[in-house]
């Protein structure tokens, strides 16, 4: 891989997680402001109700503190899904179709998986 | 405890797991997991969520420096990660039938094998070995720096390796963790990569893997943002931190502190699996 696509790989991959950070302390700081004194059980699995990926956004976008600090979650959860989407553009780039392959063959699954549990 | 007092608490512990796991090729849910469950009393749910956020943040922390630094092989990282991801979906469907407990017991079993094995192992010359023929046809030998300038690597077993990959993606699923103990010894005993190599590349994929049950374990509630936060922060800065310092250690001592993890590891394995808690 050339150092030029290798700094581009880099910093996209520092990018998305640097907003992801910055989402998860201002949801977590907002948090720690609103609820800080109070005390919390998770000694007993509450939530098993099955939520989905349609939840977590509406909840991000009231722009609670949870809801903050699930979209900065997802940011980092995709940021994956983004890494190998671009592995993959630089083997098309690059005509390398093994690797091009095995790329897509990665996202497919990941893409697979998302969509099976919601 | 009070909202403000465990956060900052889980913090701190957190940038510890994140420092070891980006140092280890792990992932930091090693250390997050036993802590949380036998220090904080969060339930083991909770826990296996907040570590596989951990995991991909461990990934997302430390493999852009190693990536840079040129330890990573992302040829091996991304033919591996093929198989892993195969298993990490058979392994999550395979969850409501297999008991996990036993898988987890067997699992210690082996890891306390390879740590045993681990620590005895010589480091590879790799000058007089020959490539395996998919190593080849698929161009993944490569080089990697070291005090003396670039140093170039050949790769073996490459099979066996993917099949051991696709075993760690089946554990990932099963039980929650990244598997980087598996995946690192794939790298460093089957393939006979340089020990910096299998680490950052181990640290590469580990958050791919964990994505793939990251699906699952939102659907289900296991990831609880409260409890997530921190641990994604403090791991997150704590992988970086590791990867800094990842460069100036020696092998020997990264080996080291990788068996001894993996110990831990295969401890808590056998403990969870036979008090049920997985």
């Amino acid at each position: 891989m050339n150092d030029r696509f290798k700094l581009f790989i880099g910093s996209v991959f520092t990018f998305f997680l640097l907003i992801s950070l910055l989402l998860t302390v201002a949801g977590g700081a907002y948090y720690i402001f609103k609820e800080g004194q109070s005390i919390k059980y998770y000694h007993v699995f509450q939530n098993s109700s099955q939520i989905g990926l349609q939840k977590i956004w509406q909840e991000a976008l009231t722009l609670s503190p949870v809801g903050i600090i699930q979209m900065g979650i997802l940011i980092l959860i995709f940021s994956q899904l983004l890494r190998v989407v671009l592995i993959a553009f630089y083997y098309v780039k690059s005509h390398d179709f093994k690797f091009m392959f095995f790329s897509f063959f990665i996202i497919g699954f990941i893409i697979f998986s998302f969509f099976l549990n919601f | 405890m009070v909202v403000w007092l465990f956060s900052l608490l889980v913090f701190a512990v957190s940038y510890l797991a994140g420092i070891v796991g980006a140092l280890t090729g792990l992932g930091g849910g090693v250390i997050i997991i036993p802590v949380l469950v036998l220090l904080f009393k969060v339930d083991i749910h909770y826990a296996m969520g907040a570590s596989l956020i951990s995991i991909i943040a461990t990934s997302s922390g430390s493999s852009i420096a190693y990536f840079r630094q040129g330890y990573t092989n992302l040829k091996i990282g991304i033919f591996l990660e093929s198989g892993a991801v195969v298993g990490a979906l058979i392994g999550a469907y395979l969850v409501a039938f297999v008991p996990t407990s036993i898988i987890a017991i067997v699992l210690g079993v082996v890891l306390i094998f390879s740590a045993a094995f681990s620590i005895k192992k010589k480091e590879h010359t790799h000058e007089e070995e020959r490539s395996h023929p998919w190593a080849i046809s698929l161009q993944m030998d490569g080089e990697y720096p070291t005090n003396e300038g670039l140093k170039s690597y050949h790769v073996q077993r490459v099979p066996q390796a993917l099949s051991l990959l696709t075993v760690a993606g089946i554990m990932s699923g099963l039980l929650g963790i990244g598997a980087g103990a598996l995946k690192v010894l794939a790298m460093d005993k089957a393939m006979g990569l340089p020990y910096k190599v299998s680490t950052a590349t181990s640290n590469f994929i580990i958050g791919i893997t964990a994505t793939v049950s990251c699906g699952i374990y939102l659907a289900r509630g296991y990831i609880e943002p409260t409890i997530a936060f921190p641990v994604l922060l403090g791991v997150a800065i704590g992988g970086y931190s590791g990867a800094k310092i990842f460069a100036k250690l020696q092998s020997k001592i990264l080996r080291l502190i990788f068996t001894i993890v993996i110990l831990i590891v295969a401890v808590e394995l056998i403990y969870k699996g036979s008090v049920g808690g997985l």
